[in-house]
């Protein structure tokens, strides 16, 4: 510590140990909204015209005025999502389910399992918390679930499992099944499941919550629902649970409008369906243009794909850039290898011209 | 810590001594918007600009 200090321009108050420690993560914010963007895995249509329509229809000077309210919200989105009211929290994005996860069942030195690679904020709020972050790497061949190796890390010491499933960024996922092993191999921990891009997978374990008092399911409105901007999201747990999630996290962290436009983003199931099919239908069109291109892919149960580049991963990144279309450099972390959301037909084919005109 | 998890209810996750020690804040998320607070009639509104001596000839206003 007294070392590290010496790193810190003069007049620069030391910070803790594990925000010294830990790697910054920083992804854009800005300088994307007038392209193509295929970098985040965002709905690449828009939300529900709905969405924005309910919120016109509510908004008037005396509701800004009243911190958030969240009856309604939670009203019909445990309808939705077939739970009780007491079985969720509304957090501000995945993010904050993660944080307020971690804030509650991890302390300095717990150790906490991710696996590799993984959605950056996993590590980053376990390291941010002072955790003994270890990561078990996804196989190598078709980066594939590693479930053995993931069941042999987990020890009595492990305090939380943080999993997506579809991954991010590899597009593979697991079963019902195999979390199943894993909550009752970690029963001690808390075993997060991500389900982030679960519209486009169809696996979810949101019906076992009742049969694992370990579980926790995230779920957001920042990927097929469209809204991103909104910072909203959903943190499922048996109700116990969630008795202590709510009295660590910040009362009023989802704002009003969010609360609002969650409840007619699930008024509107039918935009939804029928972006997901477009979107299952451009990631087949998306497999077929790289394989006539030659360019080796992964295949994916999410909205993204994930292909091999080689060395020129960060040189077609920026080319595709220069030429309007956003795609994400992953080669830090799988050698060579570029993320592509997939959104429409036209978008994939947009994409793919694009792309063989450098490749 | 032995002891707190004997308050727990079965099947409850033991989350973190900080959490358990904390005092709960829970302030309301709910049934206050249909009760809007509506200024008492007579108030004259005067530019913010005004500050603080607006403010009081605002209240002046509505003491008369």
């Amino acid at each position: 510590l007294p070392d590290r200090k010496l790193d810190l321009p003069p007049g620069v108050l030391q910070p803790r140990e594990a925000v010294l420690r830990m790697a910054p993560y920083s992804p854009p914010t800005s300088g994307r909204q007038d392209k193509l963007r295929l970098d985040f895995n965002e709905n690449t249509i828009g939300a529900s015209p709905r969405v924005a329509e309910f919120i016109r229809e509510h908004l008037n000077e005396a509701m800004l005025t009243v911190y958030p309210e969240y009856t309604d919200a939670k009203k019909e989105l445990a309808e939705f999502f077939r739970v009780e009211t007491d079985d969720f929290l509304l957090t501000n994005g995945t993010d904050e389910a993660i944080q307020v996860l971690v804030n509650t069942y991890v302390d300095d030195d717990d150790e906490v399992i991710v696996l590799k690679p993984a959605y950056a904020m996993y590590r980053f709020y376990a390291e941010l918390a002072g955790a003994n972050v270890k990561e078990v790497p996804y196989r190598a061949q078709k980066l594939a679930f590693p479930l053995e190796e993931l069941l042999e890390a987990i020890t009595a010491k492990t305090r939380a499992v943080l999993i997506a499933n579809p991954n991010n960024p590899t597009g593979t996922g697991t079963s019902r099944a195999a979390v199943e092993r894993i909550l009752e191999r970690a029963e001690n921990a808390a075993v997060l499941i991500d389900e982030a891009y679960y519209e486009f997978s169809g696996v979810t374990v949101l019906p076992l919550l009742n049969d694992y008092p370990n579980l926790f399911v995230s779920r957001t409105f920042s990927k097929v629902y469209g809204m991103a901007a909104m910072r909203i999201g959903c943190l499922f747990s048996q109700n116990g649970n969630v008795e202590f999630l709510h009295k660590a996290q910040s009362p009023y962290s989802v704002n009003a409008l969010a609360a609002l436009a969650a409840r007619a983003a699930v008024r509107d199931t039918g935009s939804i369906e029928k972006y997901v099919t477009e979107v299952l239908a451009a990631r087949e069109l998306l497999y077929v243009g790289l394989e006539k291109l030659k360019i080796p892919y992964y295949e994916s149960k999410a909205n993204f794909v994930l292909l091999e580049a080689g060395k020129r991963a960060i040189p077609i990144r920026d080319e595709l850039r220069r030429r309007g279309v956003l795609v994400r450099d992953r080669s830090y972390e799988i050698a060579g290898c570029v993320r592509v959301t997939v959104g429409t037909r036209d978008q994939v084919r947009r994409f793919l011209t694009e792309l063989e005109a450098i490749w | 810590l032995a002891d707190r998890k004997l308050d727990l209810p079965p099947g409850v996750l033991q989350p973190r001594e900080a959490v358990l020690r904390m005092a709960p804040y829970s302030p309301p998320t709910g049934g206050r918007q249909d009760r809007p607070r509506r200024p008492a009639p007579g108030i004259t509104a005067l530019p913010l600009a005004e500050g603080l001596e607006g403010h009081v000839r605002s209240v002046e206003v509505r003491l008369a």
